[in-house]
């Protein structure tokens, strides 16, 4: 296994997609489906990257990425949005909130893997 | 009055500075002229006093010798001098013999003809000791062991003075004259003396002074005082009374220095005194130098300030009498004006001088005023009469005007109620409006969350990672691909135009290349138009650079431009031309399609617009692409326009800012 990576992603399909592309990279993938369970997830697990849905019931992905940064065992943690909100601003949002990188969607199956990839440690490139 | 205070005033000043400045200049000079005169005065007087006081000394000195050749005194033996040695230690009594008898009678009368001569004495080697009077308090004394008879001895054959001493028996101070008695073989048998005492020196010499002004003072060369001052002092170090005196006393040749002594200016006056080694002064209040001097002053002031004063009564009498009363004459008659407005007086001042003259304009003044009054007067007349015409013209004009005024207050309020009632629907409309724009802004981000996932699995099937496809499988895949893509495309252009419309869209403001910029968007459409068998090519000319703007809404634009060109010609070519003019970048894309009809340029930027229904079944599309360009090019300061001729091409042309100005 290449690494921990937890998802956070409240639409089953969109999910199944994401897993099934990073499995088949040799990633071992972790899922949660609401903002809360995300962050105690990820509390426990200690993942090596965190892929982050901005739109999610509840508590929201901006929320999310804060509440992440202020545990001290993850502030290193980087964390990727995978959003279908395309509006300009969105990314600085984003990237304000304490996430690392941004993805939108649609995702393409062809370069996902290797944008998730840019924001990964060293030691789990290929 | 007024007139007259200020002068007074100003009198009074300058008196007071010439008085101050003429105090200070007199008492500088006259100060120089006394203090040099009080000196020259002094000085002579010291060396008077020296000059008598050796004179005094050398009587004494030559009275002790004719005592020292005295045959009595001379009188060898010492058989007649016991009383002295056997006198009673208790009782001190005498037995005195005739020879001895004799010396005491000759030394008293001594003493008594000459009133400065405390005592005169001898004392003798054998012990004994002679004196002109008795002592007030005896005690046991050797004469021997005294100062005086050791100085007389070591001297033979000159008469001695001592220095200043104290005395044993009273509270003087005394000077001793000494000399030996030698016998004809040269034998020292005793020592003959007389002491004059300082108490009476003093008085001796304070005869010489014929100033009263200062203090008389007689010192020895280590600055005691021998005479002078007051009882207490004598003998004492001149230290005592004041440091700086002796300080002064000192210095070597200098005769005048100023001192304070008890907080009070002084100045001492002195000479040294070869003969004697003494000094001999003369100390001086400075108040006492002063006196004279501010005597002068105040006479010679006190005459020039009666003249002064003298000066200033006839001056104010003289501006009385030719100005203010005059003056006072021109206030009545213009208080007489100014209460009565009567013009017919005038000012009778017959003098020559300016006054005069002005009485003589003012006269004339009065004249001018009175014929201009008799005429305003006129004047007035005619204009009440005006005026009582006017005011009825007034009153009929006011009451149209007013009928007038009501009417269209009445118009206005309706016209309030109107604009209410719009402002009112306005706001509904755009709370609509708004309300549309969110709906579509949420509507697509919701359609876009399936379309992920349609998207992303048809992608993974097609790279075989889930398993083998035919050929056919996999063209229709691709046909889904496809149309979720196109759908995806037709959700970002509601999108775009939704946030357009709902304000929501922000341009970026950043330095980038936009020639790389257009190469990219000609480089990303080719495979379109190559497989459509379409040319395509760009120019960029020489000099365009970095621009400051939002780069992905601009390639957003040529690649919709481009991609609509490609879409809308059969055959021929696709230019994209891009030059830089006057602060402006210009791009145009250039087709040789199907153009344009001359109904449709005027729509053919509005959204949701299809120009032909059956072209838009030939060519897919929403009919937003081009409205979000204009809306686009619009935010970002610039221009879009189309040219075209129907059937063979377009023109799209777009100017953008070089630097973008905020609106």
């Amino acid at each position: 296994m290449k690494g921990k990576i937890l998802v956070i992603e409240d639409n089953e399909q969109n999910l199944y997609l994401v897993r099934y592309i990073l499995e088949q990279k040799n990633y071992e993938v972790f899922a949660a489906t609401d903002g809360k369970s995300g962050i105690e997830t990820a509390a426990s697990l200690k993942p090596d990257l965190i892929l982050l849905d901005i739109q999610l019931p509840g508590m929201d992905g901006y929320a999310v990425a804060r509440n992440l940064r202020k545990n001290p065992v993850l502030a290193e943690t980087p964390i990727v949005a995978v959003t279908s909100y395309a509006m300009q601003g969105d990314r600085e949002k984003v990237m304000e909130a304490g996430c690392n990188g941004y993805i939108e969607k649609p995702i393409d199956p062809d370069t996902f893997v290797e944008k998730i990839e840019q924001h990964l440690p060293v030691k789990h490139k290929r | 009055m007024k007139l007259k205070a200020r002068l007074l005033s100003l009198y009074a000043v300058s008196t007071i500075l010439i008085m101050v400045a003429l105090g200070v200049f007199f008492y500088s000079t006259l100060w120089e002229e006394r203090i040099s005169s009080v000196r020259y005065d002094m000085l002579n007087q010291l060396q008077h006093i020296d000059f008598s006081l050796n004179d005094f000394f050398t009587e004494v000195e030559s009275d002790v010798n004719a005592l020292a050749v005295n045959e009595i005194i001379r009188s060898k033996d010492d058989g007649n001098f016991t009383s002295f040695l056997n006198a009673d230690e208790k009782t001190y009594k005498y037995n005195i013999g005739d020879t001895e008898q004799k010396i005491i009678d000759i030394m008293n009368n001594y003493r008594i003809t000459h009133h400065y001569v405390n005592s005169v004495y001898m004392g003798r080697e054998n012990g004994s000791f002679v004196r002109s009077h008795k002592r007030e308090r005896p005690t046991r004394y050797d004469p021997r062991e005294r100062p005086w008879y050791k100085l007389a001895e070591n001297n033979p054959g000159k008469t001695m003075k001592t220095g200043a001493y104290p005395s044993l028996t009273t509270s003087d101070v005394n000077i001793g004259f000494v000399r030996a008695l030698i016998d004809e073989r040269g034998m020292f048998y005793g020592v003959v003396g007389a002491d004059v005492t300082l108490v009476k020196l003093t008085g001796y010499i304070l005869k010489f002074m014929t100033n009263p002004q200062g203090k008389l003072v007689l010192l020895d060369g280590d600055g005691l005082v021998l005479a002078g001052l007051s009882k207490e002092m004598l003998f004492k170090n001149i230290n005592d009374y004041s440091p700086d005196l002796l300080k002064i006393f000192m210095q070597p040749g200098q005769q005048v220095a100023s001192v304070n002594i008890q907080n009070e200016k002084n100045y001492v006056f002195f000479i040294n005194s070869t003969e004697l080694n003494w000094k001999i002064a003369v100390l001086i209040p400075s108040e006492n130098i002063e006196k004279p001097i501010i005597a002068q002053i105040v006479k010679t002031i006190s005459g020039l300030l009666i003249g002064l004063i003298l000066l200033s009564i006839l001056t104010l009498i003289g501006l009385d009498i030719y100005i203010v009363r005059p003056l006072k004459k021109f206030m009545d008659e213009t208080d007489y004006i100014a209460s009565t407005s009567d013009l017919e007086r005038s000012i009778d001042i017959k003098s020559e001088d300016e006054i005069g003259l002005l009485a003589k304009s003012y006269n004339q003044m009065i004249t001018t005023l009175r014929i201009t009054y008799k005429s305003l007067k006129d004047t007035e007349a005619d204009l009440i009469e005006h005026r009582d015409h006017l005011e009825t013209m007034v009153e009929d004009r006011t009451s149209q005007l007013q009928a007038a005024n009501e009417k269209l207050s009445a118009e206005i309020k309706e016209r309030i109620q109107t604009l209410n009632e719009l402002a009112v629907a306005k706001e509904h409309a755009e709370s609509a409006d708004r309300l549309k724009s969110a709906f579509l802004a949420t509507m697509s981000h919701e359609l876009r969350t399936p379309l992920n996932s349609i998207i992303g699995f048809t992608g993974i099937i097609l790279q075989g990672i889930v398993g083998p496809l035919n050929d056919e499988q996999k063209k229709q895949l691709g046909m889904v691909r496809g149309s979720a893509q196109h759908l995806l495309s037709l959700i970002n252009d509601v999108l775009d135009i939704s946030k357009i419309e709902a304000g929501q869209m922000r341009i970026a403001h950043e330095n980038f290349s936009l020639g790389q910029t257009i190469e990219k968007a000609v480089e990303s459409a080719r495979p379109l138009a190559e497989k459509k068998g379409v040319d395509l090519a760009f120019s960029i000319s020489p000099g365009i650079d970095t621009i400051t703007g939002d780069r992905r809404r601009i390639e957003q634009i040529l690649l919709n431009l481009i991609g609509n060109a490609i879409k809308f010609t059969e055959k021929g070519i696709v230019k994209v031309e891009c030059e830089q003019k006057d602060g402006e970048v210009n791009i145009r894309v250039i087709d040789t399609g199907i153009g344009i009809r001359a109904e449709d340029m005027e729509t053919i930027f509005q959204a949701f617009r299809q120009i032909d229904s059956g072209l838009t079944r030939k060519y897919e599309g929403t009919g937003l692409g081009l409205s979000i360009c204009k809306r686009l090019v619009e935010l970002m300061g610039g221009k879009i326009w189309v040219t075209s001729v129907w059937g063979s091409g377009s023109t799209f042309s777009l100017s953008l800012p070089l630097e973008r100005k905020d609106a």
